[in-house]
This record gives structure tokens, C-alpha cells and sequence, in this order.
């Protein structure tokens, strides 16, 4: 079957929403997005808790290491641990 | 027998980003933070004889890091005299009548009740991640917390950006899940 060039699966449409919480979804990517918004329930209700949850981690503040703080970390313990 | 056993070959990676949030919320001050959770490490390692394990590994190590923060407060507060009120008024002519708005409440600023409510989110954010496989809950926090590029990701862990997508669905599927029991 040949893919539509505007209507997308509920698949493809998840995945777009996913990239668009990060803002890595192209303009194209966000009108196919909303066409399907349009019709799908299903659609509808993910973005939606999609979109929740972005501002939920957003507003929290959480925080964590990054990756050169947890290996600086981790060498430090290690060498500790070594001698137990 | 005890209910749980000790292992700090896995303490890092289980505990030091909750760790680290915790104390974060609370010193407000990342190398500090980073120190802190060191320190708790370490005596942890110390102590490991006295773990009875009644309690989890993570509860506690987190009472040794409570203590380690209150250690921290009174090391800071200790130095008597060292306290200061500082207004930011001079009485310079030009800036004649600030004075009142610079006193005003910031209605952007956060009410203590704000912060708890945030530090006690940032728990549960951190308690859904570790009961996250391990994988996913490293690229959620690689992209929503820390806000890296996919390509860092990417090469960091050695996965395609479509891997990272799937992953990064699974991830947030379950989070939303987590939060929506324990949070929302």
C-alpha cells in the first residue's frame, strides 16, 4: 500500500510527539502531528499525557549527575572500595 | 535473616542520582551536592557492619546523608559573627525612590511551600527512574533531565537514533504510568 503523505499511523504520530517534546520534530513532522490530532482519539490522549509529563519533569527541578560528575564520582568510590 | 543485603558494587549505579537530587534540593549548591554524596559513599563504606538490613540500602544510606547535610549546616553556621544583613540600597540620587520596589515581594519567587512540593516531586521523578531497566532510565534522564543532544546519546551509549526513540517511548510510557500513580 502505497503511505500517505499526510496521514500518518498512530505509531508515527507517537513517535513525532515523542521528538517534539524535545523539540526535535521538523514543521512538517508537527502538521502531520496535528492533522492526526484531529481525528484520533488515541493520538489525542497520549500527546496529552506526553505533554503532562514534560511539564510535570520540568517544573520539579530534578536533577542528576552528568556524566562527568558520576565518573569522577565513580573513580573516587572505586578506588575506596578497592581497598575493602 | 535479614531482609535486605548490602552491595556497594552497585551503589553508584542504583542510588547517586537519587542521592544526588535529594541533596541538591536541598543545599542548592551542585559541587557541594556532588561532595556530599561522596562523603555519604564513603562512610557507608565505613559503616558497612553496622547495615542490619531491616531497612533498604537506599533508606540507609540516605540517613547517613541526612546527617552529612545537617554536618553541613552547622559547619556553615558555626563561624559566629559571620552573619550579615546586606541591603542592596545606596543612596545614590539617581536611584532615589527604588528603594520601595526593591522591597516589594517578588511574586516569582517561591514560597517554601513551593519548594517542598518540588523537592518532593523530584523524589518521585527519581523513585519512577529506578524502577526503570536500567538503559531506559539512563537515556531519560540523558534527554529530559539533562537535556543532552540525541548524537551525544547516541554515541555515548553506543545506540542508533531510532533505537534511542524506542527507548525514549518505552521510557516515557512508563514514567507517565509511575508519576500518574504515585504524583498526578
Amino acid at each position: 500500500m502505497k503511505k500517505s503523505v499526510l496521514f500518518i499511523s498512530c505509531d508515527e504520530a507517537k513517535h513525532i510527539c515523542d521528538k517534539a517534546q524535545y523539540d526535535e520534530a521538523s514543521s512538517w513532522e508537527k502538521i502531520k502531528l496535528n492533522i492526526r490530532l484531529i481525528y484520533c482519539n488515541v493520538t489525542q490522549k497520549y500527546y496529552k499525557r506526553n505533554k503532562k509529563l514534560t511539564n510535570v519533569v520540568k517544573s520539579s527541578n530534578a536533577e542528576c549527575l552528568n556524566l562527568k560528575e558520576r565518573e569522577a564520582l565513580e573513580m573516587k568510590f572505586k578506588k575506596e572500595l578497592s581497598k575493602h | 535473616m535479614p531482609k535486605h543485603e548490602i552491595n556497594p558494587n552497585k551503589w553508584i549505579e542504583l542510588y547517586s542520582d537519587y542521592l544526588f537530587n535529594y541533596t541538591i534540593s536541598r543545599v542548592n549548591d551542585r559541587e557541594m551536592a556532588q561532595d556530599l554524596v561522596s562523603e555519604t559513599f564513603l562512610a557507608g563504606l565505613k559503616s558497612m557492619k553496622n547495615f542490619k538490613g531491616d531497612a533498604s540500602e537506599r533508606t540507609w544510606l540516605i540517613s547517613i546523608l541526612k546527617r552529612k547535610i545537617i554536618d553541613y549546616y552547622r559547619k556553615i553556621n558555626s563561624n559566629k559573627g559571620k552573619a550579615e544583613v546586606r541591603i542592596g540600597y545606596n543612596d545614590d540620587a539617581e536611584s532615589e525612590g527604588d528603594w520601595l520596589e526593591e522591597r516589594v515581594a517578588d511574586p516569582f519567587d517561591k514560597t517554601a511551600e513551593d519548594t517542598l512540593q518540588n523537592e518532593e516531586l523530584g523524589d518521585a521523578i527519581h523513585n519512577c527512574l529506578s524502577k526503570l531497566p536500567q538503559k531506559q532510565a539512563d537515556v531519560f534522564k540523558m534527554k529530559t533531565i539533562l537535556n543532552y543532544e540525541t548524537e551525544v546519546i547516541c554515541n555515548e551509549l553506543n545506540i542508533t537514533a531510532s533505537n534511542l526513540w524506542v527507548i525514549v517511548h518505552r521510557a516515557r510510557t512508563a514514567m507517565a504510568d509511575c508519576l500518574e500513580k504515585n504524583w498526578l
